[in-house]
């Protein structure tokens, strides 16, 4: 890691060395990213995520050495309620004593200084946008998870930020609404014309939403970058596991078909237009023969790398849709498979996630 | 024959059962009779003498203000004890809880040692041109006293059960903290602070001891409804005493009907 000095002005976007001391955890992580772009903060528990965000947003006091340039300024001399950040929280935290519509109007009244009236009209915009119209006077404690993620994105995105936080924005929604509110989270971060940085722990989330990857690992930075620069050489096995992660960009049909490159694959639901599909690398067979079962998304390729691990061994394969595949040791044994072998890829619809 | 329910216990034992009754019946006896036994034909006339009114009027004033100025202090010093850490905190608290458990004679001799004219401070307060023993405010300041520790209580036990993460969410909104003390906390504790206030106005309402002491008995300054009903009781007229302890228990019921929520849900 860098120790240079805070930069001089001028510079556009993030450019932050953020530091803090918590009991154990001692942070130092350098975070760049530039408007428009969404950078993901990964690590496992305890790594120091959430502290990142709260430090960027002036919650959590940065430790000597830290600063925060963002568009040239500096953030960190601001104090919290004057930074010009929007924060999703994991668990919402929506103020209980007020309804969705005055959540929202919260912010737009004081951080831009409208008038009641003006900030509830605009707060219903926003509301409108996010798809919770109809639960606006609704408390909190009414809403459904989903309902109240949205509400708490609304909340962060009226008050035009230009930082937007989010902290592991989709793990306290359940698991059968995550994958709908993940495309339509997508489609909102594209819309904010800042700089997006995203705490999570979910390497699909990581895959889809965020243009760049920091892995933190005890405060420090193991490793950043693109995911795909990632995935080349991975420094720790914890982002090897990360970054394992097969992500596509392809054209949905909007009928579950997509198609990347010259590769057509079905897929449980994909919305229509611009798709990314995310698939785990130990949801994709490889065999030396086409197979004649259920799957569907079938194409050929030659095996371009083979890297054992313990017990697994991942396998690249180059050709119409290069693709990382997770198979045991003994699989790749029996299959021989080596670098310029003919295989054929296999993927379940099922294991295919489409954002 | 009906089939044995399995479920159904042996009947309590005789003793406690007797027990218990007759610890309802010493509660709830006296009540029964200061209601039966009350001159009701006299009521409206009782309550028109000016000696009542001026010291019902006068238990209404003092008390309210007495709630009023635990509010301004109580409700700081309960922040303070929920959301800062100093050393001595817990002595602090033990302190300013001591009134809860006091003999109110106690506390308003330990006023006068205080604030009386040859006090502690009395005599710094006299040369600023104020003047508490014997006097209204001092009636006042006797209320406060015993009336604080119920709404500090009540207000820093809301305070703590406040999600600070909702404050902190608060603030990346662009709440400067006083706004989110008062935009945020103060809503989210509106229970407690209700509570913590009927408690502390029922304690300043029946107050006797601390202020005899401290205020003294002065009719229209001093005299309380509690100071008035216990003088007109050894006096002449020992019905409008009667009459005005109902008036006190009235208050009673109101508070207890506005707590019901909170204390007798909970049990």
């Amino acid at each position: 890691m860098s120790r240079r000095e805070a930069p001089a002005g001028a510079a556009s976007g993030l450019d932050a060395r953020v530091t803090a001391r918590r009991g154990e955890l001692s942070l130092d992580v350098h975070l760049t990213a530039a408007a428009g772009e969404t950078a993901a903060v990964v690590g496992p528990n305890g790594a120091g995520k959430s502290t990142v965000l709260r430090v960027l947003a002036g919650l959590t006091a940065m430790a000597e050495g830290g600063w925060i340039s963002l568009d040239g300024e500096r953030l960190d001399l601001l104090p919290v309620e004057r930074r010009p950040v929007g924060v999703v929280f994991q668990d919402h935290l929506l103020l209980p004593h007020l309804s969705a519509l005055d959540n929202v109007a919260y912010g737009l009244r004081r951080r831009r200084g409208l008038r009641r009236v003006a900030a509830r009209a605009l707060a219903g915009d926003w509301l409108e946008r996010v798809g919770v119209a109809s639960r606006a006077e609704a408390r909190p404690s009414q809403l459904s998870g989903g309902e109240a993620q949205r509400v708490a994105l609304a909340r962060a995105l009226a008050v035009e930020p230009a930082l937007l936080l989010l902290d592991e924005p989709l793990a306290a929604v359940d698991a059968a609404a995550r994958p709908t509110l993940r495309a339509e989270l997508r489609r909102h971060l594209a819309g904010v014309p800042g700089v997006r940085v995203l705490v999570t722990h979910d390497p699909v989330d990581a895959a889809s939403l965020a243009d760049s990857v920091v892995v933190l690992e005890a405060g420090r930075v193991v490793q950043a970058g693109p995911m795909a620069d990632l995935a080349l050489r991975p420094a720790t096995p914890y982002v090897a596991q990360l970054v394992g992660t097969n992500r596509w960009t392809g054209h949905g049909d909007g009928r579950g078909g997509v198609t990347v490159d010259a590769v057509h694959l079905d897929v449980p639901t994909a919305p229509a237009g611009p798709t990314v599909l995310v698939v785990d690398p130990r949801a994709v067979t490889v065999a030396l023969h086409r197979p004649a079962g259920s799957a569907r998304n079938v194409w050929s390729g030659r095996v371009e790398a083979v890297e054992a691990g313990t017990g697994v061994t991942r396998v690249r394969v180059g050709g119409d849709l290069p693709v990382v595949a997770e198979v045991t040791a003994a699989a790749a044994a029996e299959l021989a498979l080596t670098p310029g072998a003919a295989v054929w890829v296999a993927v379940k619809a099922v294991a295919i996630t489409a954002v | 024959m009906r089939a044995v329910d399995s479920d159904r216990r042996p009947g309590p034992p005789w003793p406690v059962v007797a027990l218990g009754g007759l610890a309802a019946a010493l509660l709830t006896l006296p009540l029964a009779a200061l209601v039966i036994e009350a001159p009701w034909s006299a009521a409206a006339e009782q309550l028109r003498a000016p000696a009542a009114v001026q010291a019902l009027r006068l238990s209404l004033t003092t008390s309210l203000l007495a709630v009023a100025v635990a509010f301004l202090l109580g409700v700081p010093l309960a922040w303070v004890q929920a959301r800062v850490e100093y050393p001595g905190r817990s002595v602090i608290r033990a302190l300013t809880t001591l009134p809860l458990v006091l003999p109110p004679v106690v506390g308003g001799i330990a006023l006068l040692l205080a604030f009386g004219q040859r006090g502690l401070v009395g005599p710094a307060l006299g040369s600023v041109g104020v003047r508490l023993p014997f006097t209204m405010a001092g009636a006042v300041a006797a209320e406060a006293f015993v009336a604080l520790p119920f709404l500090t209580l009540t207000v820093e036990g809301g305070l703590r059960q406040v999600d600070r993460r909702i404050e902190d969410a608060a603030r990346t909104l662009g709440a400067s903290r006083w706004a989110v003390f008062r935009t945020v906390t103060l809503p989210l504790v509106r229970p407690s602070l209700t509570a913590g206030a009927v408690l502390a106005w029922a304690r300043a309402l029946g107050e006797f001891g601390a202020t005899i002491t401290f205020a003294g008995n002065l009719p229209g300054t001093t005299q309380t409804l509690p100071l008035f009903v216990y003088v007109t009781l050894n006096g002449s007229e020992p019905d409008g005493a009667i009459i005005l302890s109902l008036v006190l228990l009235a208050a009673s019921v109101v508070v207890l009907v506005a707590l019901r929520d909170r204390w007798l849900r909970a049990l």
